[in-house]
């Protein structure tokens, strides 16, 4: 580095500090960052409904983000503090996605299928396999199937219209759709 | 093309205040992806609430807290977190935004002929729920309910309800809205939907939908 090369001046506006550790990972303006915004930031967090310790922790994180990322900080976009606000902000969403979903996306999750033109015509087919199926049901569950399904009865309503106790109703329809799926099982 | 149709401020606030759920927040961030006059509401927003930071009360952090960061800013970033799925093949010739690419998609299933649904991963966290939705040209979704909010992004072509949708407009539609959409005859149309709830289906998709368990 030439002797004319600017070393950044003792900053005194957050921008600055974030703009000299992205140009020259200066140390004190990081520890100047740290100890005016990590206080705040945990107090955000604490507002929020973090416990001690989590805020205490995503705060730290905060800073070593901001760290990390001072070079994706643009001035002209945003302020030092509404950018700092972000990264807590999306660490706080994270932190609670984690603890809603610990194991999101490892669960529930079917091998990918093959997928081919074919499913196209695949799925042409399912209206006319399902009317197929239909009719193949014995006719009391076709019945309660149509009011139920096409007509968007209720439960009670179609109890009442057939003269069917409600029990009748529910376990026939049971039926009905478990025929129905084990027809159409290719599909699902 | 460009949207006309935009997401509220309240649920723009929402999303900027980091209170939105993930499954809603991926939906609203398509949009965003698209749309320049929204990205701009929620910079105003974040500026706004990093200002409160600014001049916010400070908790006390612990002794060690600088000393202990100091020592880790030299590591090397630990690698990113896991590189994003791999795009499905099923996608075709749909784009999908950033937020959707980052979460992932699970296995696609039809719902009725020209019309396929995938969910997004991570958006099952209740009772939001996001899929990606697509839909061949001239197709009619069929009419279908929602006890909650229903968002809707548009990605790619246009439908129509009670308003035309174009790709990059967004739809805020509240509880129980019983709608049929028809996709415009020149070209398919992708759209990300978040509800509250399950979708009800009604009619012939109903029946799809119940056995088929979408």
């Amino acid at each position: 580095m030439s002797e004319t090369a600017q070393r950044p001046q003792a900053a005194e506006r957050p921008d600055d500090w974030i703009i000299a550790i992205a140009e020259s990972r200066d140390r004190e303006s990081f520890i100047a960052l740290f100890t005016s915004f990590a206080p705040k930031v945990k107090g955000y967090l604490l507002r929020h409904g973090l416990a001690e310790q989590a805020a205490e922790d995503l705060a730290q994180e905060t800073l070593l983000a901001v760290w990390r990322k001072a070079e994706q900080f643009d001035p002209m976009r945003a302020s030092a503090g509404a950018w700092i606000y972000t990264i807590a902000r999306n660490l706080r969403v994270d932190l609670l996605r984690r603890e809603t979903h610990p194991v999101d996306g490892c669960i529930g999750e079917t091998p990918t299928a093959q997928l081919t033109p074919e499913d196209e015509l695949k799925a042409l087919e399912t209206e006319k396999l399902l009317r197929a199926a239909i009719r193949t049901l014995p006719r009391e569950q076709a019945q309660v199937l149509q009011l139920s399904y096409f007509e968007d009865r209720t439960h009670p309503e179609i109890a009442s219209r057939l003269g069917l106790p409600l029990g009748t109703v529910k376990s026939r329809i049971r039926l009905a759709a478990a025929h129905l799926r084990s027809a159409l099982g290719g599909f699902a | 093309m460009s949207g006309r149709r935009h997401p509220s401020f309240r649920l723009l606030t929402l999303y900027a205040t980091g209170e939105l759920p993930s499954p809603p927040a991926i939906t609203v961030s398509a949009h965003l992806e698209s749309c320049q006059a929204c990205r701009g509401q929620v910079l105003h927003i974040e500026d706004r609430e990093g200002r409160g930071i600014e001049t916010s009360a400070p908790a006390r952090m612990s002794n060690a807290a600088l000393e202990g960061v100091l020592a880790r800013i030299e590591e090397v970033a630990s690698p990113s977190p896991s590189p994003p799925p791999a795009r499905r093949e099923f996608l075709g010739d749909v784009r999908i935004p950033q937020s959707v690419a980052a979460a992932g998609l699970g296995s696609r299933r039809w719902l009725a002929p020209g019309i396929w649904a995938a969910p997004v991963k991570g958006s099952s966290g209740a009772p939001w729920r996001t899929i990606l939705l697509r839909a061949a040209k001239g197709v009619r979704i069929p009419s279908h309910g929602h006890r909650g909010e229903e968002l809707i992004a548009v990605l790619q072509g246009s439908f129509h309800d009670r308003g035309v949708y174009v790709a990059g407009d967004f739809a805020e539609n509240d509880a129980g809205v019983d709608h049929r959409l028809t996709v415009s005859p020149q070209g398919p149309c992708a759209c990300l939907i978040s509800t509250q709830g399950p979708i009800e289906w009604r009619g012939w998709s109903r029946v799809v939908g119940a056995v088929l368990g979408i």
